[in-house]
């Protein structure tokens, strides 16, 4: 199938929103919506620390990890891989409490999957 | 209010809805919570149908997408409406993959005159397949998408142009507000094409809301409900912290549906 303005936007926005090297290839439900936060709240608020915020950073954190995420609906979803990716997103870099945060739910995720 | 109500169906509620058949003007049934089903739940399933009209809904179309309809996907849904009598069939005006990579997520659609004709192009195809008109379902948006035309202008395009009608869900259009500015009533008055069925649900009320279904409709979402002047099904769709089944019926019967 030939390249399309459509085809060509979408492959941007996967690229950009949903899909990236660390990852994988399935992407996360709820990803590019964590990532429209990013955009509307540091829009907002130029300061992300206060935008973003621990509360709604845990909100986003119990997403991934509750049991009953919409699975059965909506497929399943990859914890470890996303936390990794917003460990590395550069805007959070700078907000040592959120990295902390990553860094502790990825650490209880290690030490569970080795149960 | 309470009998244009019904409930989007969870596997493990067929047995108790069979037992206690409460009064619910339809179900919905999502495929993709059917399509692997053993033969003994299929069948259970076709004796809730004796009893109450069943909405497919679905999750994997990707109407929107640039990479090819799933012929395969297609015919799995044709074969179930067919075996359980389902005249509505819907799923989102959105796109899931491109190049074959999938999200979890239902993406957003640029709104223009380019995506429309794709999509138009897909559904007519996929309506030829099913032997049945489409619903097309208005997803919750977080991020504005390119494009010139509104989307009630979409949906009234898709329904003049092809017969697609919208399966309107009224708590995605409340949740887009806060994150777009795109009001309800300015989607509604805009609104012409024809409405399959109402979805009601609530959202996660953090600063900026997400489409969880993890609680009761927001009062808003069921005032939206009484401007929609059209005599179809509204389904309440509940997927996390649900309550049980005897609370959720109990609401429906008192009328009690909306969050405080």
């Amino acid at each position: 199938m030939s390249d399309t303005w459509l085809s060509l936007w979408q492959k941007a926005f996967f690229e950009r929103r949903v899909c990236t090297r660390s990852s994988g290839h399935e992407g996360v439900y709820f990803r590019e919506q964590v990532f429209g936060a990013l955009d509307v709240l540091s829009d907002a608020l130029p300061d992300l620390a206060v935008a973003l915020g621990e509360q709604n950073f845990r909100f986003f954190v119990r997403e991934f990890l509750e049991d009953d995420q919409p699975r059965d609906a909506m497929g399943f979803t990859m914890i470890a891989p996303f936390l990794e990716f917003l460990r590395h997103r550069p805007e959070l870099s700078f907000h040592p409490a959120v990295v902390q945060l990553i860094r502790q739910t990825l650490e209880s995720l290690t030490a569970r999957s080795a149960r | 209010m309470s009998a244009r109500m019904g409930i989007s169906l969870r596997k493990e509620w067929v047995d108790p809805l069979l037992e206690r058949r409460p009064r619910l003007c339809a179900l919905e049934v999502i495929f993709e919570q059917w399509a692997f089903a053993s033969e003994a739940s299929l069948r259970r399933l076709e004796r809730l149908r004796e009893e109450y009209p069943l909405l497919l809904h679905c999750l994997s179309l990707n109407i929107g997408s640039h990479d090819p309809l799933d012929l395969d996907y297609l015919e799995a849904v044709r074969r179930f409406v067919d075996r359980f009598s389902i005249e509505t069939v819907s799923d989102h005006l959105s796109w899931r993959s491109i190049h074959g990579s999938w999200s979890m997520s239902l993406l957003p659609l640029p709104r223009n005159e380019e995506t429309l004709w794709h999509v138009m192009n897909r559904v007519q195809r996929t309506q030829e397949m099913l032997g049945r008109r489409l619903a097309l379902e208005n997803i919750s948006q977080y991020l504005p998408t390119p494009g010139e035309l509104s989307l009630a202008e979409m949906f009234n395009q898709l329904h003049g142009q092809c017969g697609a009608s919208i399966h309107l869900d009224l708590n995605n259009l409340v949740v887009t507000e806060r994150w777009l500015g795109e009001t309800p009533d300015d989607f509604l008055e805009a609104l012409t094409a024809q409405v399959a069925y109402i979805h009601v649900a609530g959202h996660a009320a953090v600063p900026f809301p997400v489409d969880d279904h993890s609680s009761a409709p927001s009062a808003q979402c069921m005032d939206l409900v009484e401007r929609v002047d059209r005599p179809v099904p509204v389904i309440w769709e509940w997927d996390r912290n649900r309550p049980p089944l005897s609370e959720l019926l109990g609401s429906i019967e008192s009328g009690d549906v909306a969050r405080v």
